[in-house]
């Protein structure tokens, strides 16, 4: 059954694509002291906003700084805030819905109460103004991406239980005096879990996009830190005479976001989970 | 009464093409149509009963098509008409009952909406004018409040007065022939009478030749003239409807008929 | 219709509620002092009795629930209280910049529905056509494209390499051109996939196959019967893009120096303005849950499955 899958899996050429792209990335984040050619934040005013060279492949910004580098290290902040983002969100969602769904009851009742008030804003706007509150910063940005994402996973997954929970093999389970944990954990979990890891791929790439557009705003990731929003809202004033610093950093968020977006849908086109 | 021929289909051959080769599912069929007679046509599921129905008004689902064989109506052959030609017989000339009608209506668009498209396609006729038609027929179904029947969507109305409102679209262009597939297989059994005998009443009234698909050999019996009986994509039996059922001629009728007259000996057994 | 519309208005009562406690409630996560950011941005130095005569002054000395009745009943009768930066009533200045943001957020809208049904439609009627796989290939990058990084790209090549469109600012219909382009063009992406799914859901239903038995013309059945069905999904999910939409206008304000609520509701941000930014809070939120409701509305009259649900 396994096996189907995984040939299933590498039958997909996108996947393998998109796969690869993904890899190349993680190679990028944990390799990134070794690969970049320089240290991303030494100033060098003096070597400012160079044309690509031997020295620096693609140039340097406003303050002299190897934007290669930057890049490379771009790629940790950014993948790296991001999947910490989904993880820990994914992590309060399944506890807080698989509670709900399987109790039911006040608990449900108040849960989905809150969710009626926390999905009453739109969630880009949820997350800017918690973290304007809050005031900048990675931390900040961190707390105010879970804090609006957690509510709509965790009623998507409180959905998923709802519907496993009314499953024949459930009812025999409980009929044969399984416990309820336990239930929850060899019966509820497994079925739940791939449509989780569906539903992380598929909106990992929102995920980015939301963080470099924060800390576009200046609201997330703080200058120096190499972050490719933070990145571009750097770039702006230079961008008549220097369109190119705007371009890199672009290019890489589109990449990864396509890749990770390309991945989630054929994972869920092979495994056939639908998200409504 | 001499009896007019309205439709015959002739050495009828239809294939499913998959990835690799050509299926056959209607190896030449054959049959005629004739004006205020019912033509039924039994078999079991796969038998090619709605093949057969979907070639004659040439809405076969993709991948397959008549490689074989003529379908006339009225010395017209359709498969040599074009797809605009094609439509304007559909509804107009050839009408046909479809077998869920809980499926069949659009579920947001009104009944009258409904009625009153299909009329204003085939005929030059106002809004007003349609509407006003299809009230008169929805009446002929003897269906009630037709005025406000025409304001409902689909979901307000049982699965047998859309069956009748379905009827009644079809009757309404006064077509040569009614095609009825299934068309009390998804009703209960008060319905299922009340439509057949409609349906009979239609064919005397209008002289339409009703083409009957059933595997409820009761249904054909009770309004067909003429019946064939189809297995595998082939008409293995063909004969006036008393002929078939009190002397069935092929194996495969006979077991068809067998099979259910068993079913009902058995339950008298048990019950006694 | 009328039953149904009075219902959504009720089930609206608790969650304004929700909302309204939600953003008061917000403000107190805030770190720092509201009467100390007060007196900083009037240049007043914030010594502990300035700040206790501020306290007073703002109410903050009073009970948590005292001062969220006090300030619900305000906002009740449109008054949001006296910006800390520009010493304005907030409702006039929400009203200064508001109208642009809506502006802007409107036209994206209409872009998004005049480009992505007719792409929709197309790809989904022509499955596996060139047009289709031009459509999914540019949907698929638009649906993965950083808004920010697509406005300066856009200025980059129509304002400033072919000299097409003025480069920033509000003004003529010219100026409007690529920011809202910019904004919709991730809903572009997304609603050209979204109906061209539910168009090829329902292109073989069987009413469509009745539809066709009847002789209709196949305009018709497209125009009529599949359309109408493939925009219930559609209108649904528009219901949650709206409110993002109003929030990426800020973002794409922020490139294009567009006069809006985004530019003043991160400046408020930025220099603790509480007032201001509770005000823009709510708002959003109201608008939010108003579209919402909107689109319930039109949902019940384009599907009267919904509309006769509770009458009976």
């Amino acid at each position: 059954m396994l096996r189907m899958l995984m040939v299933r899996l590498f039958q997909k050429k996108a996947l393998l694509f998109s796969g690869a792209i993904i890899l190349i990335m993680f190679v990028l984040v944990l390799f990134a002291p070794v690969l970049a050619p320089h240290d991303p934040n030494i100033i060098d005013i003096e070597h400012k906003l160079q044309a690509p060279s031997w020295d620096f492949p693609l140039g340097t910004d406003h303050l002299g700084r190897c934007i290669l580098s930057r890049l490379i290290f771009g790629t940790r902040v950014s993948l790296g805030t991001a999947f910490l983002v989904m993880v820990v969100t994914m992590i309060i969602s399944i506890f807080i819905g698989t509670y709900a769904g399987y109790k039911g009851g006040r608990i449900d009742y108040l849960f989905m109460r809150i969710c009626d008030v926390l999905l009453a804003f739109p969630s880009l706007f949820l997350a800017l103004a918690l973290i304007g509150i809050l005031g900048p910063g990675p931390l900040n940005l961190f707390l105010a991406m879970v804090l609006v994402q957690w509510v709509f996973y965790a009623r998507i997954i409180r959905g998923m239980v709802l519907s496993v929970k009314e499953q024949n093999y459930i009812l025999a389970a409980k009929v044969s005096g399984t416990p309820g944990p336990m239930i929850v954990i060899r019966h509820i979990f497994p079925v739940i879990l791939s449509q989780v890891a569906v539903l992380f791929f598929m909106d990992i790439g929102g995920i980015i996009l939301t963080i470099s557009g924060l800390s576009f705003l200046g609201l997330g990731i703080q200058p120096p830190t190499a972050e490719w929003g933070a990145m571009i809202n750097d770039s702006k004033q230079f961008f008549r005479s220097h369109p190119s610093l705007m371009m890199y950093p672009g290019l890489m968020i589109l990449t990864i976001v396509m890749a990770f977006n390309l991945f989630g849908d054929t994972l869920r086109d092979a495994l056939d989970v639908r998200q409504d | 009464m001499t009896t007019q021929s309205i439709m015959t289909v002739n050495d009828l051959h239809v294939h499913v093409s998959t990835d690799h080769c050509q299926v056959p599912i209607l190896n030449g069929v054959s049959f005629d149509l004739q004006a205020g007679k019912v033509f039924g046509l039994v078999g079991e599921s796969g038998s090619g009963k709605t093949m057969t129905c979907l070639a004659l008004v040439n809405l076969l689902p993709n991948k397959s098509k008549v490689v074989r064989g003529s379908i006339k109506l009225k010395n017209k052959d359709l498969r040599n008409l074009s797809a605009s030609e094609m439509r304007q017989i559909r509804g107009k000339e050839i009408a046909m009952i479809m077998q869920n009608p809980m499926s069949a209506f659009n579920p947001v668009v009104t009944i009258g909406q409904h009625f009153r498209e299909t009329l204003r396609t085939h005929l030059q006729v106002t809004q007003k004018q349609a509407e006003e038609m299809a009230i008169a027929y929805l009446e002929l179904m003897q269906l009630p409040r037709p005025d406000l029947l025409l304001k409902q969507y689909p979901f307000q109305l049982s699965g047998g007065m859309l069956q009748r409102v379905m009827i009644a679209i079809a009757v309404s262009l006064q077509p040569s022939i009614i095609i009825a597939d299934e068309p009390t297989t998804a009703l209960d059994a008060t319905n299922q009478l009340q439509i057949l005998d409609q349906l009979n009443m239609l064919r005397k009234e209008y002289n339409t030749s009703i083409l009957l698909v059933s595997h409820d050999l009761g249904a054909i019996a009770y309004l067909a003239d003429e019946v064939a009986v189809m297995n595998s994509g082939n008409i293995v039996e063909r004969a006036p409807v008393s002929t078939l059922f009190n002397r069935p001629s092929h194996p495969y009728t006979k077991a068809l008929l067998e099979s259910r007259l068993s079913l009902s000996r058995k339950a008298c057994e048990t019950l006694e | 219709m009328i039953w149904f519309i009075v219902k959504r208005l009720s089930m609206l009562i608790p969650i304004l509620f929700g909302i309204s406690l939600l953003t008061f409630l917000l403000i107190r996560l805030a770190p720092g002092d509201p009467a100390e950011a007060y007196l900083r941005l009037s240049h007043i130095p914030p010594t502990n009795q300035a700040i206790q005569e501020m306290n007073v002054k703002l109410g903050l000395d009073k009970p948590l629930i005292v001062q969220y009745v006090d300030w619900l009943g305000k906002v009740v009768r449109l008054d949001f209280g006296i910006s800390y930066v520009s010493k304005q009533p907030v409702w006039d200045e929400l009203m200064l910049y508001f109208p642009a943001t809506l502006q802007l957020t409107i036209t994206a809208v209409i872009l998004t529905v005049c480009i992505s049904v007719p792409i929709g439609i197309f790809s989904a009627l022509y499955k596996g056509g060139m047009f289709d796989h031009l459509s999914r290939i540019l949907s698929f990058v638009g649906a993965s494209m950083p808004t920010f990084w697509l406005g300066f790209l856009f200025m980059y090549f129509f304002s400033i390499k072919l000299d097409l469109l003025p480069v920033v600012g509000r003004g003529s219909l010219a100026h409007l051109v690529l920011p809202s382009l910019t904004l919709a063009f991730a809903y572009i992406s997304t609603y050209t996939r979204l109906l061209r799914t539910s168009m090829l859901e329902n292109l073989h239903q069987p009413f469509v196959f009745y539809a066709r038995v009847r002789g209709l013309q196949e305009r018709v059945i497209i125009g009529r019967h599949v359309l109408k069905m493939a925009l219930l999904p559609v209108v649904t999910a528009f219901g949650m893009t709206i409110g993002n939409m109003l929030t990426g206008a800020f973002i794409v304000e922020s490139i294009f120096a567009w006069p809006g609520l985004g530019r003043f509701f991160v400046s408020a941000l930025s220099h603790r303005d509480y007032p201001v930014v509770q005000s823009c809070i709510l708002l959003m939120g109201v608008i939010f849950v108003v579209c919402n409701l909107l689109v319930d509305i039109a949902y019940g009259l384009l599907d009267p499955r919904i509309r006769w649900k509770g009458e009976r």
